[in-house]
Order: structure tokens, then C-alpha cells, then sequence
């Protein structure tokens, strides 16, 4: 899966490299995500989400009926 | 005195934004995860103490009342301290929370849960971390960053649910309750790179006051209509994502079909609010705000009028869903550009307790409507209206910071 959040943390970053508002050094927000972390996070969140919807797929009934019973409290 | 355009005290030390935004993201993640399965311990807990759902559902309502409330002063002292400190006791909080639910014998003990919850979640949640992140994002950068803030909350809520139902059915209710507390303490290392005191960087304005700070925000127009304008999220969003399986049922549609509209909202808003988070290059904020409650407005209109079958329910919760927390980087983006970042995590809350105040008036409404009228065309009707009022709301908006950061500019 494609690591969403890896590469929206990592062009965040790369932007902010070329300016800084407010009259500190580029730098100061300008490092780029290491390599090993943007893996590491895009992995692991697509991983979670991967998961996620695996569990969503196979156990969303049961889920359902309890997140019925709690709108059902809510709403009394 | 000269003063510069931004007023941005920054967080003490070096730390690389990536760093401060992983850590908040985290932090944020777990935090709004948690808050979201407290909700699946209702039947487990109310049947194991044999006491009726109003006292589990009461210290839920207390426990989002508290938030609200708490919002406000955990942003306080995260504006003025740092963001470290309130972390670390948010953390603490929901662990405590988390264990008197896991050790109550009555429902006043699960009140005391929901208390330290409530208190947990308002340190940890995305309005305690704003101001950090926003306070190390450069002005140009500051909506992205905050909206990726937004996605790891959306990513934490979304994953949270089948995570902790299927913890339950393997390692039991109580023990599950045991292994969240263990998680919880996962967030007290990751305060590390949002620790330290903000400081004021001399000569940019921001130095204000508490006091005047609240002052400055509470007679500004444009804010008040914020204010306003947020508690239509709340009430949206808490009103279409408890009542969306009841309404299905409702129209005999098989209740996978809620369970795969909820599921394409928690996906749907996290591209939202990435492309919130991005629209700050081609669109002012306040007209983004308006766009979003005027699409809102349409999909309730589809659910009055389209004939309901699982591919409308379906594609409406897509559509809702780019449109469900995307509001949240605009409307603290708006907060920041208004005053700056100097006390952006209390003001922030402040808008947030109002959005708390609409789920709570949402939940509240559709339970009585539904009562009253055996259906839903009612709330429907009044989420249009208040779409539209939402939108007209942010439209006069002025975009623009307060005069004591204009001169600045010059």
C-alpha cells in the first residue's frame, strides 16, 4: 500500500525547507523526513489501516450491534 | 515598538518539524482512539456491575462535557508552559480513567472514570496540540501541518474500534482495559519533542496577556462567528455517525450498510482533511468553511429526497465523509491567522466547546425528534438548515489578523 502519510509528512517538510516565516534560519523547520522514518511511518500506517478495514470486513456486524447499543444510550 | 507580521513564540530547542508533528500525530492518534472505544465497553461493563445504561452513558456524556470544558484550560497552560506537561497529565488522566473502568463496582465509580477521561483526552486531544504544532509550522505551512494533526486523529479513531472490539473477544473486557492503560502510557515518552516552554521572540507582538488575550478574542466578529459556525460540526458530525445504523435499519437496509458507510466517512475524511490541509494555496479559509457546510447541506438533502438504497447511503457517507473533520485545520488555521499563535491552544478550545455543546444538543435533538415523530425527515431537515446557516456564518468572515499584528506588517 502506498504510504499516504509518509509522503504528505515528507513534502510538508521539503516545503518548509525553502522558507521560514518568522526570521529564524531555513533550517529550523527544513530538515527533511530521514528516509528510514518515511518508511517506517508510511509502513506502519498503512499497515493499521490495512488491518482496520480487514476487521471492518470480517467482524463489522458484531461491531455494529455494539456501537447500536451505545447510540441507543445516548439517546435515551 | 516595531512589530513583525506573525507572532510566533517557538517551541525551546531545536526539533525538527517532522519530529514535533510525528510526536503530536501520535499523541493525538491514541488519544482520540481511545476516547472512541470507551463507547464498546457499555454491554461488557453495565451487565458485569448489573446496573442499567444511564450511568455508563451519563459518565460518557460527563466525560465529553469535561473535554469541552477542560479544552479550554489544558490549551491555557499548554499556550503558556508548553505543551509537555499537559501531556503528561493527560496521559496520567486517562490511564487513572481507564482503570477505574476497569475497577468500578458501581456506577458512581464509572462517573469518576468518565471525569478523568474527559480530563485525559482534553490534554491530549488535537486542541491541546495546535498551538504547539502551529507555533512550529511556519504561517505558510501551518494549515498542512495542523490538518496532518486532524488525519492522525481520524486514523486513531478509525482503527481504534476494530482493534480494541477484537481485544475484547480475545483477551476479555477487563483485560483489555488493562492493555489500553498500558497504551496510554505510550504518549508520555512522545511529549519529549513538544516539551519546553513557548517563547516569545522579542519585538513581533506576542506578548500579550491571558486576560487580554481572552479579552481580544471574545469582541472579535469574525471569531464569534467561528465560534458559532463550529457548533454545527459538532452537531452534524455526532448526529449522522450514532444515528446513521438506526436510520438504515429504519428503511430495512441490512446493517452492513451502515457498518460500510461508516467505514468509507472514517476513509473519506482523511482524504478531507488532507486536501483541507492543502487548500489554504487556492482558497481563503472562511470560503472553504463555507463550501464544506453548503456540501454538507446537499448530502442531508439526498438522504430527504433520493430513494434510499445501499449505493445512495453509500456514496453520500463518501461524500460526507470529505467533508466530516476537515473543518478542524481551517477553523484553528483561522483561529491562528486571526491572533497568531501565542495562546492559539486555549483559543482553539474555546471554539471547540462549542462544537461539543452542538454534539451534545445533536445527539440529544435526534433522540427526542425520533421519539416524538418515529422518523428522521425532522433532523435531517434541521441539519440542512443549519448547513446552510453554517455557511452563511463563515462567509462575512474577515481573514485577516487583529490590528495588533497588522502594524507589522509595514
Amino acid at each position: 500500500m502506498r504510504s499516504d502519510a509518509g509522503s504528505f509528512l515528507a513534502m510538508m517538510t521539503r516545503a518548509a525547507s525553502k522558507t521560514s516565516a518568522f526570521g529564524a534560519p531555513a533550517q529550523r523547520q527544513g530538515e527533511a523526513v530521514p528516509r528510514l522514518a518515511r518508511l517506517a511511518i508510511g509502513g506502519s500506517v498503512g499497515l493499521l489501516l490495512a488491518g482496520a478495514v480487514y476487521l471492518i470486513a470480517v467482524r463489522g456486524e458484531a461491531l455494529l450491534v455494539d456501537l447500536a447499543k451505545l447510540g441507543a444510550a445516548f439517546c435515551f | 515598538m516595531q512589530k513583525a507580521v506573525q507572532s510566533p513564540p517557538q517551541v525551546a530547542g531545536y526539533k525538527p518539524l517532522w519530529l514535533v508533528i510525528l510526536s503530536a500525530g501520535t499523541i493525538v492518534g491514541i488519544a482520540m482512539g481511545l476516547r472512541q472505544v470507551a463507547g464498546l465497553y457499555l454491554t461488557p461493563v453495565t451487565q458485569d456491575l448489573g446496573i442499567g445504561r444511564e450511568p455508563f452513558s451519563n459518565s460518557m456524556a460527563l466525560a465529553n462535557l469535561v473535554w469541552g470544558i477542560c479544552a479550554v484550560f489544558a490549551g491555557m497552560v499548554a499556550d503558556r508552559y508548553g505543551a509537555g506537561r499537559v501531556i503528561v497529565t493527560g496521559a496520567l488522566a486517562t490511564m487513572v480513567g481507564n482503570y477505574l473502568m476497569y475497577a468500578a463496582q458501581s456506577g458512581t465509580e464509572l462517573l469518576w472514570a468518565g471525569l478523568f477521561l474527559g480530563i485525559g483526552v482534553s490534554g491530549t486531544g488535537i486542541t491541546s496540540l495546535v498551538g504547539a504544532v502551529g507555533r512550529a509550522a511556519a504561517p505558510e505551512k501551518r494549515l498542512a501541518a495542523i490538518a496532518s494533526l486532524g488525519m492522525a486523529g481520524g486514523i486513531g479513531g478509525f482503527v481504534a474500534f476494530p482493534y480494541t472490539h477484537l481485544l475484547m473477544d480475545l483477551a476479555g473486557w477487563k483485560t483489555s482495559l488493562l492493555l489500553l492503560v498500558a497504551t496510554c502510557a505510550i504518549m508520555i515518552p512522545l511529549a519529549l519533542p513538544l516539551a519546553g516552554k513557548p517563547v516569545a521572540t522579542a519585538g513581533v507582538g506576542d506578548d500579550q496577556g491571558l486576560v487580554e488575550a481572552f479579552k481580544e478574542a471574545l469582541t472579535h466578529r469574525s471569531y464569534i462567528l467561528l465560534l458559532i459556525g463550529f457548533f454545527v460540526c459538532g452537531f452534524h458530525v455526532a448526529f449522522y455517525g450514532v444515528h446513521l445504523p438506526a436510520f438504515v435499519a429504519d428503511k430495512g437496509l441490512d446493517g452492513s450498510v451502515a457498518v460500510i458507510a461508516l467505514t468509507m466517512v472514517g476513509l473519506a475524511n482523511l482524504v478531507g482533511t488532507y486536501i483541507a490541509g492543502q487548500s489554504g494555496r487556492f482558497v481563503e479559509k472562511r470560503l472553504g468553511l463555507s463550501l464544506i457546510y453548503f456540501g454538507r447541506s446537499f448530502v442531508f438533502l439526498g438522504l430527504l429526497f433520493l430513494p434510499i438504497t445501499p449505493a445512495t447511503i453509500i456514496g453520500l457517507s463518501i461524500v460526507l465523509g470529505f467533508l466530516w473533520l476537515s473543518t478542524v485545520p481551517l477553523t484553528s488555521g483561522l483561529v491562528a491567522t486571526f491572533f497568531g499563535t501565542r495562546w492559539m491552544s486555549m483559543l482553539f478550545g474555546v471554539v471547540f466547546l462549542s462544537h461539543q455543546v452542538g454534539s451534545f444538543a445533536g445527539l440529544r435533538l435526534a433522540g427526542y425528534l425520533y421519539d416524538a415523530t418515529k422518523s428522521y425527515d425532522a433532523m435531517w431537515w434541521i441539519s440542512v438548515a443549519l448547513g446552510l446557516f453554517a455557511a452563511a456564518v463563515h462567509y462575512p468572515i474577515k481573514e485577516r489578523p487583529v490590528a495588533r499584528l497588522v502594524p507589522a506588517a509595514a
